[in-house]
């Protein structure tokens, strides 16, 4: 077992009403249970405003539980002192939705990848040409070149920030990657490289995915198990295949009939023109 | 007479490297009932061709080298700021992709679409079922009615209460309904929706989809949609246009180019998108066919 | 793995983001123009005490036997009650104006930056203190704190540049507390406290780096105040002592003999125009340049 999210809520208090009182609070996750075996990649469907983030942001100890406990390897994330967090850091990585935004725009590539180097100097301890020569091998194992290692990130499309975003989520050897919705912002044509990619990585480094996405397709292609959450409770969970072909509850299959199918011949509307 | 005809439209963009052209010979002829599709990716001048269209492309940077784009038979190109603003909004309804910026903070959902039917009432009266030469004050009040009327239209309940929300009081999917209903009530001939779903969650986008199909039918309206998703295409199109760098490199019915692309590029689009069929690691990306622009 | 060659780093890019940044203020001539008068101001401010033609008066020399002589070519822009050259003070006197100008935005920005970063960066019980005092700080008017600093301490440059700083610095803080509070919500903020990276570390290397912009463009944009201050106490008659020439003692001088002896106003009176003018149109110029979302 690698992630094991046992019973986990996350209410955040109203709006502060006059001197004494609040508004009524908000319940983002309501008792999510789920857990991840080593090795797979887990998805995890839901629209927006269902809690998806705030669950990786739970993950990621950005924010405190209201109840219920987050074990990375048996071990309590929430219970960790400052020190040991950042030590499980970094085990545990995250890629982010947006490559435009998660990247500093006043830092280069190369200082980008390497910060998570420098940061953990306790562990992995590089000097500074070593460090360098290691964000080269990330920058090739993720597809760039190495004439790329001095610019900046406005310099590259979309999907080439994403890959820098991947190089500097695997820089100190992460076992576990949570993958905030790394594809959505992508033309599809550049999604299917940087999904192909996060599969070849997946193997051959033999890491574990918690893979974050409203696109059903996507989840489909990328993941083995699959948890649907909607208003902040796990609707259901399961293999990919069963979620998918025997979707037991309203909302899943209301999401499946939603997705836009690029075969003309499954519109609902076209069908009906027809008749 | 065709409703809409682009034709041989090439627009140049100055900059700091100097002056690049963005559109290479654009062609593209719409119809009344016609929902037109137009895909590509970032930077393959969809928007701008869709801007074109209401000549909202900036200029300078923007310049256009050759072509004309006659709406009803006339050239847009060629008309005066009074008649562009006759145009947009009366004759040429928009819809944008992020609607929490298209909305104007400050005022009530109401007051904008009242004002956007005074501006089409102004100048024809009819459109909100008034006789030419109707006073001031019948306006006003045909235009509120209107408001109502739209709301109701694209799907908000309760909409004569609605009305008087202020846009951050309305969900994502309620403030592109109210868009549409702002691009809609000056009962526009052409509507051009640019991503107008994208930063919408799957099960509004399927309402908003069907709204805008309705709309077409009910209305025999002409639309260019502009998206990244063929799978949008699919549902709601009639024809599409694939664009790739500045040029339409497939148009036609959306059966013909979905089914059987005739173009390398939009069979390796369709390829690229995940089916229920695709084995993992067996998805095609456009690496080595198409290049990705930047650096 | 076989070692792989690292490319040198490109001082290109940089060169190119520059030259990038240039062509955008080119695009206005206004900002040009302020850039021009800027530089010129620099330059004249360092060199003058070298190239005015009568150095003499600028260290108290009078000429009583040429007093009030009206623009020539002897003297272009005249000469005051002492007879003394109005060009050679009015070059000279650029040297006060500039200086307190540039330290009183100077010690502004650097104890604004400290206070509104740590605020912003950390909230809560800090946030209030530090807000209140800055708030409190805004209430007092800089000419009427600079005269009780003048009245206890006694006049003098650096008392001056002082009291001035200590209102201005709180418009800094303010600004920079609301930009720490926009980036801190940043995903690449989020992303460096996710790898793991200490609070010294995401403030100095992530949030303060990406607001330069906004405290350089305000900056630019009060020095032109600042200087208007600095002639506005020079004027009241703190500040700067004489015979060290500066423009609002100079103008301050000349009140008694307006309109008859009008050039020993409007010498000192355009000087300062030109330099507030200048300042503001470069700030306007840099915010073009790096805030093009404020543009009009």
């Amino acid at each position: 077992m690698t992630l094991d999210i046992q019973n986990v809520t996350k209410n955040f208090p109203g709006p502060r009403q006059g001197f004494f009182g609040r508004g009524e609070g908000f319940t983002a996750l309501d008792n999510v249970s789920l857990s991840i075996r080593k090795g797979v990649s887990f998805g995890l469907v839901g629209e927006s405003g269902s809690g998806k983030t705030t669950l990786t942001r739970c993950i990621l100890r950005l924010e405190t539980l209201s109840a219920g406990n987050i074990l990375f390897d048996g071990v309590d994330i929430h219970k960790l002192t400052p020190l040991e967090m950042r030590r499980l850091r970094s085990r545990l990585q995250i890629v982010f939705q947006d490559p435009y935004a998660s990247l500093d725009p006043r830092m280069t590539i190369h200082d980008i990848v390497a910060e998570p180097l420098v940061i953990h100097g306790d562990v992995v301890n590089l000097n500074a040409r070593q460090r360098t020569e290691r964000v080269l091998e990330l920058l090739l194992q993720v597809g760039l070149r190495s004439e790329h290692l001095f610019r900046y990130p406005h310099e590259f499309s979309g999907g080439q920030r994403q890959r820098i975003g991947i190089a500097r989520a695997l820089a100190v050897g992460p076992e576990f990657l949570i993958l905030d919705e790394p594809t959505s912002a992508l033309d599809v044509s550049v999604q299917a490289d940087v999904l192909n990619l996060l599969h070849r990585l997946q193997e051959e480094l033999n890491l574990t995915y918690f893979f974050i996405s409203h696109d059903l397709g996507v989840i489909r292609y990328i993941c083995d198990d699959v948890a649907v959450i909607y208003r902040g409770k796990l609707v259901e969970q399961g293999p990919v295949a069963e979620i998918f072909d025997h979707p037991k509850s309203d909302y899943t299959r209301m999401l499946l009939d939603a997705m836009p199918d690029p075969d003309p011949d499954r519109s609902p509307f076209r069908q009906k023109d027809a008749v | 007479m065709t409703l809409l005809d682009i034709r041989n439209l090439n627009l140049a963009m100055k900059s700091y490297e100097g002056e690049t052209q963005i559109l290479h010979g654009i062609d593209l002829k719409i119809e009344r009932g016609e929902i037109w599709g137009m895909v590509g990716e970032t930077g393959s001048g969809k928007s701008l061709t869709g801007l074109s269209v209401s000549r909202l492309v900036p200029s300078p940077p923007g310049r256009y080298v050759a072509g004309s784009i006659k709406f009803r038979g006339k050239d847009v190109l060629q008309a005066t700021d009074r008649e562009m603003r006759g145009l947009r909004g009366r004759h040429i309804g928009m819809i944008f992709q992020d609607p929490t910026t298209n909305l104007n903070p400050a005022f009530r959902i109401g007051t904008q679409l009242v004002d956007v039917a005074l501006h089409a009432g102004h100048a024809d009266p009819s459109v909100l079922g008034l006789n030419p030469g109707a006073s001031r004050g019948d306006l006003k009040k045909a235009a509120r009615r209107a408001a109502v009327e739209m709301l109701e239209k694209v799907g908000i309940a309760k909409a004569a209460e609605r009305i008087h929300d202020y846009p951050h009081q309305f969900s994502g999917g309620m403030r592109q309904r109210a868009l549409i209903a702002m691009a809609m009530i000056g009962k526009p001939d052409l509507l051009i929706a640019d991503e107008p779903t994208t930063a919408l969650d799957v099960s509004v986008q399927a309402q908003i989809l069907r709204l805008i199909h309705d709309l077409v039918t009910e209305r025999n309206i002409g639309v260019l949609l502009i998206t990244h998703n063929l799978g949008v295409v699919a549902q709601i199109c009639s024809h599409v246009a694939v664009m790739y760098r500045g040029r339409i490199l497939e148009a036609g019915k959306v059966d013909d180019v979905l089914k059987r692309p005739s173009h390398s590029y939009t069979q390796a689009l369709l390829h690229s998108v995940p089916t229920a069929h695709t084995k993992r690691g067996e998805l095609k990306g456009l690496n080595g066919l198409m290049p990705e622009t930047a650096a | 793995m076989t070692p792989i060659a690292i490319p040198e780093r490109r001082q290109s890019a940089r060169l190119e983001n520059w030259s990038r940044a240039f062509y955008r203020f080119r695009q206005s001539w206004l900002s040009i123009i302020g850039l021009a008068i800027v530089i010129a101001l620099i330059v004249i401010a360092i060199v003058a005490p070298w190239i005015v033609p009568h150095p003499e008066h600028v260290v108290g020399g009078t000429n009583t036997g040429a007093k009030f002589q009206p623009p020539s070519a002897a003297a272009w822009l005249g000469t005051n009650a002492l007879g003394q050259d109005m060009f050679s003070l009015v070059l000279v006197g650029s040297q006060v104006s500039l200086f307190s100008g540039l330290a009183v935005v100077f010690i502004a920005i650097v104890v604004g930056t400290i206070v509104g970063a740590i605020a912003g960066y950390f909230g809560g019980w800090i946030d209030e203190i530090l807000m209140r005092i800055t708030d409190l700080l805004l209430t007092i008017p800089s000419l009427i704190l600079a005269m009780a600093v003048a009245a206890a301490l006694g006049t003098g440059v650096w008392n001056m540049i002082i009291a001035i700083s200590i209102t201005w610095w709180p418009a800094y803080a303010r600004l920079v507390r609301g930009e720490v509070l926009v980036k801190k919500e940043e995903q690449f903020v989020v992303a460096a406290h996710a790898l793991g990276a200490d609070w010294p570390r995401i403030l100095g290397k992530h949030i303060l780096p990406n607001i330069v912009s906004p405290i350089v463009i305000k900056a630019s944009l009060d020095m032109g105040f600042a200087i208007l201050t600095v002639a506005s106490l020079g004027f009241v008659g703190i500040g700067v002592k004489p015979p060290t020439p500066e423009w609002g003692t100079l103008l301050s001088g000349a009140r008694s003999y307006m309109p008859d002896y009008w050039w020993t106003a409007v010498a000192p009176g355009v000087a300062i125009f030109l330099a507030v003018l200048a300042f503001n149109l470069l700030g306007d110029g840099l915010r073009d340049v790096l805030d093009p979302k404020a543009r009009r």
